[in-house]
């Protein structure tokens, strides 16, 4: 029993940077079950999973309610990160556990380059008979100056980014929650804070399609998952309370190196062979 | 009865109302597993591997419902991951009701096509 506990404790940390990184629980857990605990690859990526599913669900509530999330953009981009999520599901099967830590890998340093990068926010005019029109990509938030209007942009190179970020996704256990926003913020020019808040809300959508084929394969172990699950939820809750103090950007800056330091690390285990 | 037109703000309540209650029952079910668990004296193996929870979906789901006939902690947590699992699809199955209302036709047939999706994962992981 004291494993689980020591499983949970950790999950718990996770979370907390995960949350704190604004990366995810995801990124930090897959490293720390795989290298730090030696639990088989694909068994970690199955219970990151199932924390991404808790955590998504968990911080859309909030979201939902305020009236940022905007389900229509979410429910026609999930199209794209649920078929993505089953091709890197069904990928990931034939894949060996080294080779997929290189992948992960590369994807956290692309995620921390990128994180980096300051966000643009955009506001866009919609454009009558486009597409983002016609499919209704388009909304409105409340501002302090009262409620502001905005619409999608180039919807096709979006839809094709997150495919990408789906396959990611159930490729490798993680939210992709990064490439959702490269998506929305870099290519469908969407405010910043519909963005963040409806990539959050597609991440839980998106990790069920990778976790049914998961657990279909036997992947998803009950006393490493769930451990897993309420660590990762209740550190990401305690983060999202202490959020506010911690967006420094010499705090950025630190948090940057250490999950560089762990992407390196990654890689050079993973060309050694050290995945089991 | 309800005579106000169904809107995208009742579609938000619902679908926030809907997240909170899965992710809730999922972690209460995983943690009467967990208490079950640890009274029949589960040890945890010295190497993972040996959790294994069978190697077709055939073996996977013919042991959960063995285990949670007789009443097994183990299966008490799986079931939990199911409810969590569950939580997003009934989420999209819940939009799908509203925009039915609103007579949204487009984003009626955008949620099936995602349904149709999760359909096709969980059928390609039964395949396996």
């Amino acid at each position: 029993m004291s494993e689980i506990i020591i499983l949970f404790i950790g999950a718990i940390a996770a979370g907390l940077m995960g949350s704190l990184t604004g990366l995810g629980g995801g990124v930090i857990i897959i490293p720390l079950l795989t290298l730090g605990f030696g639990v088989p690859m694909h068994y970690a990526i199955g219970a990151s999973l199932i924390s991404v599913i808790g955590t998504s669900s968990g911080a859309a509530v909030a979201f939902v309610k305020e009236g940022f999330t905007n389900m229509r953009i979410g429910m026609f981009l999930e199209i794209a990160t649920t078929a993505g999520a089953v091709v890197g599901a069904l990928v990931s099967g034939f894949l060996n556990p080294n080779t997929i830590g290189i992948i992960f890998a590369s994807i956290l340093i692309l995620t921390v380059l990128l994180n980096l990068k300051g966000k643009p926010d955009h506001q866009e005019e919609l454009i009558k008979g486009s597409l983002a029109d016609k499919l209704k990509l388009y909304g409105t938030f409340p501002d302090k100056d009262g409620i502001k209007h905005y619409a999608s942009r180039n919807t096709i190179p979006g839809f094709l980014m997150m495919i990408f970020a789906g396959a990611m996704s159930g490729l490798l256990g993680i939210g992709s929650g990064a490439l959702k926003v490269l998506a929305m913020d870099n290519m469908m020019k969407l405010p910043f804070k519909v963005s963040t808040t409806t990539s959050n809300f597609m991440i839980g959508v998106t990790a069920v399609a990778g976790a049914m084929i998961y657990f279909q394969r036997g992947q998803i172990i009950p006393v490493i998952a769930a451990p897993v699950l309420i660590g990762v939820v209740v550190g990401s809750f305690i983060g999202s309370k202490t959020l506010m103090i911690s967006k420094t950007k010499k705090l950025k800056v630190f948090f940057a190196i250490v999950i560089t330091l762990l992407s390196i690390y990654m890689m050079y285990n993973g060309v050694a062979k050290n995945f089991n | 009865m309800r005579t106000k037109p169904f809107t995208d703000i009742d579609l938000n309540r619902s679908v926030g109302n809907l997240l909170r209650l899965g992710v809730l029952l999922s972690v209460v079910t995983s943690l009467v597993g967990f208490t079950k668990l640890f009274m029949e004296g589960f040890v945890m193996p010295k190497k993972y591997k040996l959790l294994d929870m069978g190697t077709t979906s055939e073996k996977v789901w013919g042991q959960f419902w063995n285990s949670l006939m007789k009443g097994e902690g183990m299966a008490i947590i799986q079931l939990g991951i199911l409810f969590l699992i569950l939580t997003p699809l009934v989420r999209i199955i819940f939009a799908l009701i509203g925009y039915l209302k609103e007579k949204d036709y487009v984003y009626v047939v955008i949620s099936l096509i995602v349904l149709a999706i999760m359909t096709v994962s969980f059928l390609t992981g039964y395949a396996h």
